[in-house]
């Protein structure tokens, strides 16, 4: 038996990119042999081949292909047909195209693609579809994905990774001056709600007594460029260009110094399919205060404080009293560790991997 | 652990934060009144200012300051090549390649002022695109240029001196100050840091010692796994060998069964061929016992009552005329004859004959017979000891199972009495006694017409000690 992973991207420090990669390791691990295929690759710390090339790889009846889709990309589907073995969709979410309608066109038309390819994709018939959460797997199970075919396995992250890394001191040193840290990590997209999220933070640090401090950690995406625009021109309007401060392309252990110098992670997104972060703040105990929306209640489960509204003061006074009410902090923190080492800890995830692949193997 | 009375829930609380967010949005001033410090990561190349035309391109791993402005000052505080990148960042929008770097370095190196070199950037061509405003650059930068003009520019030069001479002095005399603080402050700091260096001298040797420790024990566990290793796969070849054997033993035994089943089908023909002139002779025997039939039928009241429909029932002996009166009752049954009294031959497929009872009985699993019946006791008895049938009988009974143990005088009786054998004779009192001791309770003795039986059920309390 041989197994092919086919991915149209393979990005090193991408969630979809770190699910992938992982999936090969443990399946190599199992003694199978296994291959990425894409059609290219930035950043990747493992050999990858085109993806046409998939077919005489892992083609056969006994053999296993699993596909990550969150983007649009037809090769894959023309690939998955003509495979004769195991397949598998790990569906990661497509964001849905209105987003972007005010910000760039080249995005609306790119995931107006990947949302139109969804309805062929879930009559593939594959052996197994998997979502990253209930709410991704449910958009294909309501396009005809059935139940006994379908299941839910969080992503493969590199939360363990992290933890294990050197943080970058100086930025914790520079960071731990008294300011109250706000953290929110994330590309800077209109579907992560940035506009909201200033207002949240807004609210913050007029709320509290002492100085606060947002902290960005996202990829800032030039194609954006009116949507970067609008978010400056918000921060500027509420006069919080001291307030902020913005990674751009965060190195490993940067990120790891954000998460340890922050004190709350703040989260207003309108549409994550899993929110990779979540768990990261939960595995490093920074207690989250996070809109319900989309997949974030399902991944954050009772281990943060939730708002259906996006009224800001309700992160200002939720913050307040978690900064001030030491056991509740304590609860949430203690609920985020427990919360991530029952559900989503490397290991859980491979157990239910293999679980789910065993028909094949 | 959870500790409801000091970690509310969340839900809980929900309602005051609710109100807490009402008074906050009263209460709260317009803008936010504490301001943090602000960070720099690497401020050698941080950008002083990022415009619209620009954002969002800042270098990776840097941190942006979003303030819009530049001031003189801001850009004046770097030196040497931060100055150059930063000048560039602010005034062009962009990253100084290295040669630009290199050329502006080359230029500070000549004496070339900051303010001078910053002027220059900002009226190059590129620069006056971009436009950037910085207040006071311009008088500066026009005074920097004059100062170029050959003769003008000396004699400006030295008025300029002339006139800054008394501010020079000042600057002097504070520099002379500064610097008498400063080597004061960096012997301090030697000191210091003599004293951090001993301290880390020791913690080094505390380190090696403990790394050398680390090693001793390392190769200790690296023996002692290697030994573990060997005793795992000297115990791995022990197992596969002990299953070798097994599926060799397993393969004997099912060729051992089939062998078993082979002479018992034999020995059962030939049974059957011996007892076939018996049958006309023991069924006239059988039909002028005028009195059986109501005898059977009774001592069916007593074994049937209460157990449930297609309950297993086991009968030793086989008399047809006992076991079609069980069929009729819907139970399940099936019976067992040995092949030294196979009795008269019956032809009924429901009796079994074996070579010998314990054999027989040893194959019946635990607990799994709702009934069991040995009318002719005193036939069975020869065949297999009574003391072996009660222990049988305990183990293959389920609890609050029924058996009958009866001294009638069936076929098997008669073939015995007309073949001259003389059937046992068995003590009912001790019967009973038997099976008071053996795991069964409720026991009842019935006699009709001078012939006994005795009726009782399995204990569910009794240890079968």
């Amino acid at each position: 038996m041989k197994a092919a992973i086919l991915i149209p991207v393979l990005a090193g420090k991408d969630a979809v990119g770190a699910d992938a990669m992982a999936m090969a390791r443990i399946l190599e691990a199992n003694g199978i042999q296994t291959r990425v295929f894409c059609d290219s690759a930035e950043n990747a710390p493992i050999p990858t081949f085109q993806a046409d090339e998939l077919l005489d790889f892992a083609g056969g009846a006994n053999d296993l292909v699993i596909h990550h889709l969150a983007i649009s990309w037809p090769k894959a589907r023309e690939i998955l047909k003509r495979c004769k073995g195991f397949r598998v969709v790990k569906y990661h979410n497509v964001t849905p195209a209105e987003f972007f309608r005010d910000y760039s066109s080249q995005h609306q038309a790119a995931c107006e693609s990947g949302r139109s390819e969804l309805p062929a994709i879930a009559k593939l018939g594959c052996e197994l579809y998997l979502g990253d959460s209930t709410y991704n797997i449910d958009e294909l199970r309501a396009l005809g994905v059935p139940m006994d075919r379908s299941g839910v396995l969080a992503p493969f992250h590199r939360v363990e990774e992290m933890i294990e890394a050197e943080a970058d001191l100086e930025l914790v040193r520079a960071l731990s001056d008294g300011a109250r840290n706000f953290l929110m990590v994330g590309r800077l997209a209109p579907n992560k709600a940035y506009l909201d999220l200033i207002d949240a933070f807004s609210a913050c640090a007029r709320m509290l007594d002492e100085p606060a401090r947002l902290i960005l950690v996202g990829k800032v995406d030039a194609r954006l460029s009116r949507y970067n625009e609008a978010v400056q021109e918000r921060i500027r309007e509420l006069r919080l260009e001291r307030h902020v401060c913005w990674i751009n392309g965060a190195s490993e252990a940067q990120l790891k110094a954000a998460y340890l110098a922050s004190h709350a992670f703040l989260l207003l997104s309108q549409h994550e399919g899993f929110c990779v972060p979540l768990i990261e703040s939960m595995a490093l105990s920074v207690p989250v205060i996070a809109r319900a929306t989309t997949a974030i209640p399902e991944t954050l489960g009772d281990a943060g404080i939730l708002w259906q509204e996006a009224d800001p003061w309700l992160y200002a006074a939720s913050a307040s009293r978690i900064f001030s009410d030491q056991p509740l902090r304590a609860d949430l923190q203690e609920r985020g560790r427990r919360r991530y080492a029952e559900k989503f800890s490397t290991r859980v995830l491979t157990r239910r991997f293999m679980e789910f692949l065993e028909p094949a193997l | 652990m959870s500790k409801p009375d000091v970690e509310p829930p969340i839900e809980r609380i929900r309602g005051e934060l609710r109100a807490a967010a009402e008074r906050a949005r009263h209460q709260a001033p317009e803008f936010p009144l504490h301001v943090p410090k602000q960070v720099e990561l690497q401020p050698e190349i941080a950008p002083i200012v990022q415009t619209s035309a620009h954002a969002g391109a800042t270098a990776p791993g840097t941190v942006a300051n979003l303030s819009g402005v530049v001031q003189l000052g801001q850009l004046s505080q770097f030196h040497g090549a931060a100055f150059v990148r930063n000048a560039y960042l602010a005034l062009l929008g962009r990253e100084a390649d290295e040669t630009a770097v290199k050329a502006q370095m080359a230029l500070l190196g000549r004496g070339i002022s900051k303010i001078e070199i910053m002027g220059n950037l900002r009226w190059s061509a590129e620069g006056r695109l971009k436009a950037v405003s910085v207040p006071g650059l311009w008088p500066r930068y026009l005074l920097q240029k004059a100062t170029h003009v050959p003769i003008l520019g000396y004699v400006l030069q030295l008025a300029m001196g002339l006139a800054g001479l008394p501010a020079i002095v000042r600057h002097q005399r504070a520099a002379d100050a500064l610097h008498v603080t400063r080597a004061d402050a960096i012997e301090h700091a030697t000191h210091v840091l003599d004293a951090r260096l001993q301290n880390l001298a020791g913690e080094g040797a505390r380190l090696r010692s403990d790394h050398d420790a680390l090693r001793v024990r390392t190769a200790a566990a690296e023996t002692a796994l290697a030994q573990l290793s060997e005793a795992i796969q000297a115990t791995t070849g022990l197992v596969r060998q002990s299953n070798q054997q097994m599926l060799g033993m397993n393969h004997w035994l099912a060729s051992l069964r089939h062998s078993l089943a082979e002479i018992e089908r034999q020995a059962e023909g030939k049974g059957r061929e011996r007892a076939a002139p018996l049958a006309g002779i023991t069924d006239g025997l059988l039909a002028a016992d005028a009195n059986r039939s109501a005898r059977l039928d009774q001592w069916l009241e007593q074994f049937a009552v209460g157990l449930p429909d297609a309950a297993d029932v086991l009968d030793l002996g086989g008399a047809t005329d006992w076991l079609d009166r069980l069929s009729q009752r819907s139970l399940s049954v099936s019976a067992l004859r040995s092949i030294g009294n196979p009795g008269p031959a019956t032809g009924d497929r429901r009796i079994a004959v074996c070579s010998d009872f314990g054999v027989a009985l040893s194959r019946i699993a635990d607990e799994s017979l709702h009934g069991l019946s040995v009318l002719e006791a005193s036939a069975v008895a020869r065949e297999l000891p009574l003391m072996d049938l009660l222990q049988f009988a305990f183990r293959v009974l389920r609890p609050n199972a029924h058996i009958v143990v009866g001294l009638d005088r069936g076929p098997l009786v008669l073939a015995d009495l007309l073949n001259a054998r003389q059937p046992l004779a068995i003590d009912v009192g001790l019967l009973e006694a038997a099976l008071l001791h053996g795991g069964f309770d409720r026991i009842k003795r019935s006699e009709q017409d001078g012939v006994a039986c005795v009726l009782a059920r399995k204990s569910s309390q009794h240890d079968g000690a």
